[in-house]
């Protein structure tokens, strides 16, 4: 699972002489809320929605609205991009997209091959991914257990399922309640409640939820 | 993993009648970009986003001339430009079931009710950082991308055999597949030797698509 495999592409970029009321015109099209700025085949900056309606006059200026309309349709977008652009490979696994978003509190990154532009991918792609990776869409019975930080828990307990006949269709691992323990989501097809309940049943594991 | 286990408790919120440049200001002390709106019962008439505060404008500007106007806009509260009709949780929703209802009505967060009292608020950026969790982000470890086929036993087997070599599981994670008859399972592991763990699960896996240390 890598950037390329769930970016969004072709991307929709300007330029830097680009008007500010032309990219907020341009976002609001297509539905987007950033943009990559292109000198040529360069990546020069990015601007996000956000950015461009915080340069707008505020509405107690005293400027006429003829006035701030025309304030607007002469600032360029370039004197308030961000710049340098935090990108990403194409290669690159799609956590490494996340963490970068996180560490540096950006909700997109323009994805890059051998230095161009190939696509972006944001926040809400990678969102789309979590429901994907937690099986949201699909039935069966969903376990979340409490186990300890040891080696071979997570092969036990997927054996047990599957020598009951169980076929797990999601499995996800999140810190417990400390160090010493995970909590872990399976959703599993084939198995009534009780039987999965009974399944995990095992030395230091608690069943915190079923449904 | 339920929205309690990952949502804000005592989210901040505001009054109907609280002008838009006031809430304006308060989203930008918090940093947020969401507020929740209570009427003097506390019952939750509705929500508003950064956005519609910044896009707001009297509906009838084309009648106003510019003092008119900017004294119309200075008036604006928030219960002028909020959205009613909230789409809400519980906090014992499923965490992935909150996110889905979120990609479903394309908003980013959902206030989280019980019975009537909003009691928090969670967030794309909430479900975002459990993503990071969820795939070892910040974690050292060989990881490895495989196509494997939509059959019973076969995570089983998978995990079984990491174990069998003496390896730990740090993350993993499963996708949809190239079509209905496979998946694909990305997985984050230490203390297993590459070569022998990809020896081991050649004859489970259809394809191996990445290996990486990272």
């Amino acid at each position: 699972m890598l950037v390329k495999d769930r970016m969004s592409k072709p991307v929709i970029t300007i330029t830097p002489d680009t008007s500010v009321q032309e990219a907020l015109r341009i976002m609001r099209e297509n539905k987007i809320r950033r943009l990559p700025v292109m000198a040529g085949k360069k990546l020069v900056g990015i601007v996000t929605e956000r950015d461009l309606l915080y340069a707008s006059p505020s509405p107690a200026t005293t400027l006429s609205i003829q006035e701030m309309h025309y304030f607007l349709s002469k600032l360029q977008v370039k004197e308030i991009m961000k710049a340098p652009v935090i990108t990403v490979d194409e290669n690159a696994p799609i956590e490494e997209a996340a963490r970068l978003m996180a560490d540096n509190k950006i909700g997109g990154l323009p994805v890059t091959k051998d230095g161009e532009l190939v696509g972006i991918i944001t926040e809400s792609d990678l969102f789309k991914v979590f429901t994907e990776m937690m099986a949201a869409r699909e039935e069966g019975v969903r376990i979340t257990l409490l186990v300890p930080e040891k080696k071979g828990v997570l092969a036990s307990i997927t054996k047990a399922i599957a020598s009951r006949g169980g076929n797990i269709v999601s499995l996800g691992q999140f810190w417990g309640e400390d160090l010493s323990t995970r909590t872990v989501t399976i959703k599993v097809t084939g198995m009534s409640q009780e039987a999965l309940k009974e399944a995990v049943s095992q030395e230091g594991i608690k069943v915190l939820d079923i449904r | 993993m339920l929205v309690r286990d990952r949502m804000s408790r005592h989210p901040i919120t505001v009054r109907p009648d609280v002008p838009i440049h006031e809430a304006l200001q308060i989203m930008r002390r918090e940093k947020i970009r969401r507020l929740p709106v209570l009427d003097e019962n506390d019952r939750l008439v509705g929500i508003v986003a950064e956005k519609d505060l910044l896009y707001a404008s009297p509906s009838s500007a084309k009648a106003l001339n510019v003092y008119e106007l900017q004294y119309l806009l200075a008036k604006l509260t928030v219960g002028d430009v909020m959205t009613r009709n909230v789409i809400t949780t519980t906090e014992f929703t499923p965490l992935e079931e909150a996110a889905k209802v979120m990609v479903d009505n394309k908003i980013g967060a959902l206030p989280v009710m019980r019975g009537d009292k909003l009691v928090g608020i969670i967030t794309e950026t909430d479900i975002f950082k459990v993503f990071l969790e969820l795939l070892g982000a910040r974690e050292k470890g060989l990881r490895l991308t495989l196509l494997v086929p939509e059959a019973q036993g076969v995570l089983a087997s998978l995990t079984g055999t990491i174990a069998e070599l003496g390896g730990n599981i740090i993350a993993l994670g499963t996708f949809k597949g190239e079509d209905p008859t496979n998946r694909i399972v990305t997985v984050k592991v230490e203390d297993v030797d590459k070569d022998k763990l990809l020896n081991a699960i050649r004859s489970l896996v259809l394809e191996v698509l990445d290996v990486r240390e990272v």
